[in-house]
């Protein structure tokens, strides 16, 4: 029995406690398998039917999602194309197509502004609400969301699993006990009941392997963690560990992070998988100035602009490593993001192996209003800026494949 | 050996056909469109969404006809043309 289950409500319209006084009310919505369920929605023939999102089938691209019914074919995202064939033949594979998910997903968050003005979108398919002051203007946290889901379910014919919590990644916890459309509010007060027989894989931060070094102190359960030392969670893991220990005690956030309108990205990124190995250095670093360029796109799109710029690879046996550097001055510069991706990569010898993967992205990003000053140091015009400009100008004019640095065309 | 054996996919057309749309509500819906020598009436839209191509704004739309066959319009707004992208064949 799903130890939730006990005093989780999962049950439509049942008249709600009402939050304590000082307590706040967090909603964790997350669209279940989401761009899947889009392609379904558009498609009613592929319903009931494993439907693969991802790259090209017959190379190396990735699975991005997965439907229900190709899940149960072991298959889930970040795998590989060919694997996902091996596991389901049967599957059926589609491109990933980005306009027509982030169309969907603008609707959604439209539809929930409708039931609080304290809306955080957290990624795509997910979001975070405030539901404090507006849970009862339609009878309670339950038939708010059962709204929410019937509204969604209207406009786009799409489903969605909601948590219900006084604490922000309780709530987030609490959306993938029943998935999908499931509906599971954890009651302000009964958080440590819910958390502590879970997995301690289950607490939100800690990854397979902090789950492995957690087992190896003989923490199975959140609730083993909760009864753990603090000190020594701290002098382990540092302040990672003191958090960790805190949540396992029900202890964390309660606000959503939302902006006025303005989506607040935390970070922007491109990667490739190549379709061979790739261990020539000259068409690395073609793809790592075409990723590069991509980012600086959308960053001078989004108005946005980043410190921290962090390389992505993969080598042929699947080992995954990041690096990054947080330069001077917050950037949207191809060239800027270039060499700087360039030079984690040298720098480490990265090339020295048969690379499989490469991403690029940017973070501790800062929306640009307007540029206050130009740098006293820095001569008035800057020319690798300039270069972008004229890039943005021709691109916006005559498509984004009008005009690309040369390097990243070159073949080897 | 190639392992996957494709039984239902999208195929691109890429075609520009005549198409009869109307604006209801202030949202453009597609009727009927002419491909291949026939009309084909839309019964259902099931999906849109837009995508910006260089200056073009693309308004695409996944339709069904009424024997639930699938196709996929675009509009372009600057250049005022249809075009049949995809259709699903099993």
């Amino acid at each position: 029995m799903n130890p939730a289950r006990k005093f989780c409500t999962n049950d439509r319209g049942k008249k709600q406690k009402e939050p304590g006084p000082h307590r706040r009310l967090i909603m964790h919505i997350d669209m279940d398998a989401f761009f899947a369920a889009v392609e379904e929605a558009h498609l009613p023939v592929l319903k009931g039917k494993p439907v693969i999102i991802g790259g090209p089938a017959d190379g190396r691209g990735v699975v991005t999602t997965c439907s229900y019914e190709a899940r149960k074919y072991g298959v889930h995202s970040a795998m590989s194309s060919a694997e996902a064939i091996k596991l389901c033949p049967q599957g059926i594979f589609i491109h990933t197509s980005a306009y027509k998910y982030s169309h969907a997903s603008l609707e959604i968050m439209k539809i929930l502004s409708e039931f609080s003005p304290q809306v955080e979108p957290f990624s795509v398919d997910e979001a975070f609400l405030d539901i404090t002051n507006t849970a009862n203007r339609y009878g309670g946290p339950a038939n708010l969301a059962m709204e929410v889901k019937r509204r969604i379910w209207d406009s786009q014919k799409l489903t969605a699993s909601i948590g219900i919590a006084a604490i922000r990644f309780v709530a987030k916890m609490a959306s993938g006990v029943h998935k999908p459309d499931g509906l599971t509010i954890i009651e302000p007060g009964r958080e440590k009941e819910f958390l502590w027989p879970q997995p301690i894989g289950k607490l939100w931060g800690v990854g397979p392997k902090s789950e492995v070094a957690f087992n190896k102190l003989g923490i199975k359960t959140i609730g083993d963690l909760a009864n753990y030392p603090k000190a020594k969670m701290k002098k382990y893991f540092g302040v990672v560990g003191e958090s960790l220990s805190d949540m396992a005690n029900g202890i964390g956030e309660d606000e959503v992070r939302f902006t006025d309108g303005d989506s607040d990205d935390k970070s922007m990124g491109h990667e490739h998988t190549f379709d061979e190995d790739v261990i020539n250095p000259d068409r690395i670093l073609g793809m790592l100035l075409y990723l590069s360029d991509k980012v600086s796109r959308r960053l001078r799109m989004g108005g946005y602009k980043g410190r921290t710029i962090t390389l992505k690879l993969k080598y042929s046996d699947l080992k995954l490593i990041t690096r990054a550097r947080t330069i001077f001055k917050n950037t949207d510069c191809a060239n800027t993001i270039y060499e700087t991706a360039r030079y984690l990569l040298e720098k480490n010898r990265f090339t020295e192996r048969p690379i499989r993967l490469i991403g690029v992205s940017v973070a501790s990003l800062e929306k640009i209003e307007f540029e206050l000053q130009q740098d006293l140091l820095e001569p008035p015009s800057l020319r690798a800026d300039r270069v972008d400009e004229v890039i943005d100008y021709l691109r916006d004019k005559f498509g984004e494949h009008s005009i690309r640095f040369a390097r990243t065309q070159l073949k080897y | 050996m190639n392992i996957w054996i494709v039984t239902a996919m999208y195929q691109d057309i890429e075609e520009q056909v005549d198409v009869i749309a109307v604006f209801e509500n202030g949202v453009m819906k597609p009727l009927r469109f002419r491909w291949n020598g026939r009309a084909i009436k839309v019964k259902r839209v099931t999906g849109t969404w837009k995508a910006d191509v260089g200056q073009s704004k693309i308004r695409y739309f996944a339709v069904l006809d009424p024997a639930s066959n699938f196709f996929q319009l675009a509009y372009d707004e600057r250049n005022t043309a249809w075009v049949l992208n995809k259709i699903w064949v099993e």
